[in-house]
């Protein structure tokens, strides 16, 4: 290239900082809080119901009076699920918007990503309620994350609790997305249902890829194996398109099913054949207080579609945070941290502590036999066990034990 | 007057620092990157004519090549660096040997599926690449952990690398790619061996887009399998077709104007992509040639020395120089 | 591992197979006949699957109806892209085309994303479908019969309107010979619109038929498009037998991968892909020299 350019190409870059630099923000009134996570594309539908969640409830305190007197502003990030947008939002939150607290992520690697990168640098509390892999609690554990939500092993413990109490279910095959989630939670599903019934057998495992469509071979590959049970942490798209394709092949007459079975997902498959073991971290309808009721109309009625658990975990972060304000009488985060720390909440899910230990919350499972409700377009889950959190959670020493072994 | 718009733009940005925000600074820090990566990009696609898909499996490499060995190894970052140049440099050279055997469409495809083999690899190996979480907690060295100072290194790496770039550009060499580039057969009809300069190019393209990775994956202490994927790779050809492919300064304009527009509409809009489509529709509508293209256009001279005759490969009209 | 199981896995590669034809055959004709990179390609493929749910739960117009609906309603908007905006990129580089195209998909998502949220949405199987075929102990899902019929009749219909029609013929002739056929006094431009109405159409109707068989969300383009440009790539730009036997291939090297080699099953047609672009880059059926842009 003779021409170079440069001149004018300068110019341009220069007057857009010039156009991007804000004045100094002066301490605002309000209580700034970051929500940055995936709100377009694949899983969109799971980042928009915890983001509405969110909003409705900062809504709410600030119809109530705010938080100390002080009302909560929301800045909305979406990170397109990756990990570079995640970063670059989280600190745009943090240094330009000065946001005092952070919410996400959707992705586990984006929350994780932002835990490294953005909350312990700039020490900001970052709470998830998505995200859920176990790395940001252990390993990769820094004071200033908090974790509301299970993560990947504790669900898999908790629905193989029941599963393994079905003492005809003596074969299993499992299909688990091929990415550290679907790994890690049929993973434990395998190891805790073989630690309470050691006559059962794994005969086979399949890893379909994340954002697989067409689950056929899957599918005939494991009716070939007839197993007694097959186990799947697919979800969302992915868990629609197996059930509609397994359906013609008569699967759920020939094997039982063990699934997750979160609202979202069974929205997108009307067909969820009857009697299928689900779990799921807290649908509106597995509680029937007055507390979830209350959250379900309203936003039933705000947003025309039901919340999903996502939603129930991202209203329970929030309201959590405000409790914990009130209690260390200010906003500033030291303070925060140390009223979290050990900090017990009456949520939408009942009674959770933060562990000092990894701050991850001592939140229960929920497992239970989908039935369809007249009253719902999608299947519920009927005679529903609420694993506590206490049974599932990783105990002190394995906490201890894995981040030594990570630091070898 | 050009000397003192010379002078101004230098202060401005070597005193970026101490008179912007510190998000401005990290931004620019983006920017300089996403820089470098799109300028490596163009060496193939302004310079050989080769338009590639795959770019950021180079990009990628270096990004994870310098995470590893900073976090596995514990190696000072510079010696990280200039590892992950030659990771980059060398997987370039095993698939450009089957991508330059290929021209026009064909070529763009075989880079996106090498792209995406390598990227099926970082998502599927836990033990090697952290799958697809990646890699976390990348720590710079202690001077280089706050943004300003990252900003003055990333300023002196990607400067650096813009003047080798502009030297190979205007080498013997570079002219031949444009040769090349032009016309295949005259090229071939004075001896030169066209494939030998295209997989030189190919493998200098990715030499500079793994820098690029490198100098990021510390400034994001976070890499994941996305930064492999076609859609990372995406990123350049953008930046350089709307920045202005026939300039040299034109990719630099794009990535600056790419990011700030994607930053500024995500905060504006939760339907921020609907807002950056339609600016990328009215830019390729409106402006062939890219911003600078258009601004040659408008104001002939603006953009620096004589045109010569790319009009073609470029499609911007007018003005080409009877050779 | 018995003959049936063989025969059952060989049938779900078929299933998979007659899905991939259509969404790649919209493709591999668009860019045979008029010579688009049309990256809006997923991006058209989820309007139709969009709509399809509008047309059978909201407006509850029976099945048949609404995919053929759905298509045609694809046909119209691709129609409508051509006239105001492909036209003025023609002969410019293919670099514009892209971005123009590119551009596209990101207000398409938006579009989408307006106009039904972001939740996940369901269109059941009609009911003449939702069963299966049984052939001993093998199953075969009606639908799937469905899928591949109609993917016989796309690559039937297309072979008919290329080889048998006036205006086919004409479409024919202006790819080998543009200046010719406009010298004959044929009108160009509305010749490649046809071309590209009836490929957006197959698109649409590949996003309509597909939209039963998994959850209609955001990003699902993205799910399909380098499917398609693989399977495109490795059959012929343009051919579209050409493309039906790639689908095959990558449909059975997927149902039999994930048996014998499942680490790479992910990469399979990727592998498939890069070993026909270095050895054969026209493809299986495609011809030596087609590609040039």
């Amino acid at each position: 290239m003779i021409r170079s350019g440069w001149p004018a190409a300068l110019s341009i870059v220069l007057l857009l900082f010039v156009s991007m630099a804000t004045p100094g923000a002066a301490q605002q009134p309000p209580i700034k809080i970051g929500v940055v996570g995936g709100l377009s594309g694949a899983a969109a539908s799971i980042g928009q119901a915890w983001a509405d969640a969110i909003k409705m409830g900062a809504d709410e305190i600030n119809a109530g009076g705010g938080i100390l007197g002080r009302k909560v502003a929301l800045s909305i990030r979406d990170t397109e699920f990756k990990v570079d947008v995640g970063v670059r939002e989280a600190k745009d939150l943090v240094l330009r918007e000065k946001v005092n607290f952070l919410f996400g992520a959707i992705s586990s690697g984006v929350s994780l990503a932002i835990s490294t990168s953005v909350s312990k640098e700039n020490k900001i509390i970052q709470i998830t309620a998505v995200g859920n892999t176990h790395r940001q609690t252990v390993e990769l554990f820094q004071r200033y994350f908090f974790q509301v939500v299970p993560n990947t092993f504790m669900e898999g413990r908790a629905a193989a609790s029941v599963a393994a109490k079905q003492q005809a279910w003596k074969t299993y095959y499992t299909i688990g997305y091929d990415y550290e989630f679907g790994r890690m939670q049929a993973g434990a599903f395998v190891e805790t249902v073989k630690k309470l019934r050691p006559d059962v057998k794994i005969i086979g495992q399949h890893w379909p890829p994340v954002g697989e469509t067409d689950y056929t071979p899957y599918i005939t590959s494991m009716l070939a194996a007839k197993p007694d049970v097959v186990y799947s942490n697919l979800f969302e798209a992915g868990l629609a398109g197996f059930v509609k394709q397994a359906l013609p092949y008569g699967f759920f007459q020939k094997v039982k099913f063990v699934s997750l079975a979160d609202v979202s997902s069974m929205m997108a498959v009307p067909e969820m054949p009857e009697g299928v073991l689900g779990y799921t971290r807290g649908e509106f309808y597995c509680e029937n207080t007055p507390e979830m009721k209350k959250f379900t109309d309203a936003f039933h009625q705000r947003y025309k579609y039901y919340p999903v658990s996502y939603a129930v975990m991202g209203y329970d972060s929030l309201f959590m945070l405000k409790k914990a304000i009130e209690k260390a009488g200010t906003i500033e985060t030291e303070a925060v941290v140390k009223v979290l720390e050990g900090f017990s909440y009456d949520s939408l899910r009942g009674k959770f502590t933060i562990r000092p230990l990894d701050h991850q919350a001592d939140v229960p499972e929920y497992v239970g036999w989908t039935v369809k409700d007249p009253k719902y377009p999608f299947v519920i889950l009927k005679d529903i066990v609420k694993v506590p959190g206490s049974q599932i959670i990783f105990t002190e020493d394995e906490v201890k034990q894995m981040r030594a072994a990570a630091k070898k | 007057m050009r000397r003192w718009g010379l002078l101004a733009l230098a202060v401005g940005t070597l005193a970026l620092p101490q008179v912007a925000e510190p998000i401005v600074v990290h931004t620019a820090i983006e920017i300089l990157i996403m820089a470098l990566f799109a300028m490596s990009f163009n060496l193939l696609f302004d310079g050989a004519g080769l338009l590639t898909f795959g770019h950021g499996c180079y990009y990628g490499v270096g990004a994870y090549t310098a995470a590893l060995l900073m976090t596995e190894v514990a190696m000072p970052m510079f010696a990280a660096m200039a590892l992950a140049m030659v990771m980059g440099g060398l997987v370039a050279l095993v698939f450009g040997f089957f991508c330059v055997r290929l021209t026009g469409v064909y070529f763009s495809i075989l880079t996106l599926a090498f792209a995406q083999l390598m990227f099926s690899l970082f998502q599927q190996s836990y033990t090697l690449t952290g799958g697809d979480l990646g890699i976390l907690d990348i720590q710079p060295p202690a001077f280089l952990v706050a943004v300003n100072g990252y900003y003055y290194f990333t300023l002196v790496v990607v400067g650096v690398a813009m003047w080798l770039l502009w030297r190979i550009i205007h080498s013997p060499f570079g002219r031949m790619l444009h040769a090349s580039r032009d016309s295949v057969v005259r090229t071939q009809f004075i001896g030169i061996d066209v494939r030998r300069y295209r997989l030189a190019a190919f493998v200098l393209a990715g030499i500079f887009a793994s820098l690029a990775g490198a100098l990021f994956a510390p400034f994001n202490r976070a890499v994941a399998p996305f930064l492999v994927s076609w859609v990372k790779s995406s990123d350049p050809v953008l930046m350089t077709l709307l920045g202005g492919a026939a300039t040299f300064w034109g990719p630099v304009v794009g990535a600056a104007i790419f990011t700030t527009l994607h930053t500024i509409a995500i905060g504006y809009t939760t339907y921020w992509l609907l807002l950056m489509g339609s600016i990328l529709l009215v830019g390729v509508l409106f402006l062939p040639g890219g911003i600078l293209g258009f601004l040659e256009e408008r104001f002939p001279g603006v953009a620096g020395a004589r045109r010569t005759r790319m009009t073609e490969a470029h499609g911007a009209s007018s003005h080409a120089r009877a050779d | 591992m018995t003959a049936a199981d063989v025969l059952g896995q060989f049938l779900s590669g078929l299933a998979r197979a007659g899905v991939l034809f259509l969404i790649a055959a919209g493709l591999s004709f668009i860019f045979g006949v008029v010579k688009i990179v049309n990256f809006a390609h997923g991006a058209l493929y989820m309007v139709g699957a969009f709509l399809t749910y509008s047309f059978t739960v909201t407006l509850k117009l029976p099945f048949w109806w609404s995919i053929v609906l759905a298509a045609v309603c694809v046909a119209v908007i691709g129609i409508l892209l051509e006239i105001l905006l492909f036209r003025r990129v023609y002969g410019r580089p293919v670099a514009d085309q892209l971005l123009l195209t590119f551009a596209m998909v990101l207000i398409i998502h938006d579009v989408m994303r307006l106009a039904y949220g972001s939740n996940l949405r369901s269109v059941p199987r009609p009911p003449l479908l939702a069963g299966a075929v049984f052939l001993g102990d093998v199953i075969f899902p009606s639908y799937y019969i469905f899928i591949v019929l109609t993917g016989l009749a796309v690559l039937g219909g297309f072979w008919a309107f290329l080889h048998r029609t006036r205006l086919g013929k004409t479409i024919r002739a202006a790819v080998g010979n543009r200046e010719m056929v406009a010298c004959l006094g044929k009108p160009l431009p509305w010749l490649f619109t046809t071309a590209f109405a009836a490929g957006v159409f197959v698109d649409g109707l590949a996003g309509a038929i597909g939209a039963p068989l998994g959850g209609i969300r955001l990003g699902m383009d993205f799910d399909i498009i380098i499917l398609a440009f693989a399977t495109v790539i490795v059959g012929g730009f343009g051919s579209l037998p050409g493309t039906a036997l790639a689908a095959f291939i990558i449909g059975e090297a997927y149902a039999f991968g994930i048996w014998f080699v499942p680490t790479i099953a992910l990469s399979l047609p990727f592998i498939i892909m890069a070993a026909v672009l270095i050895a054969r880059p026209w493809g299986l059926l495609g011809r030596a020299g087609g590609g040039e842009l």
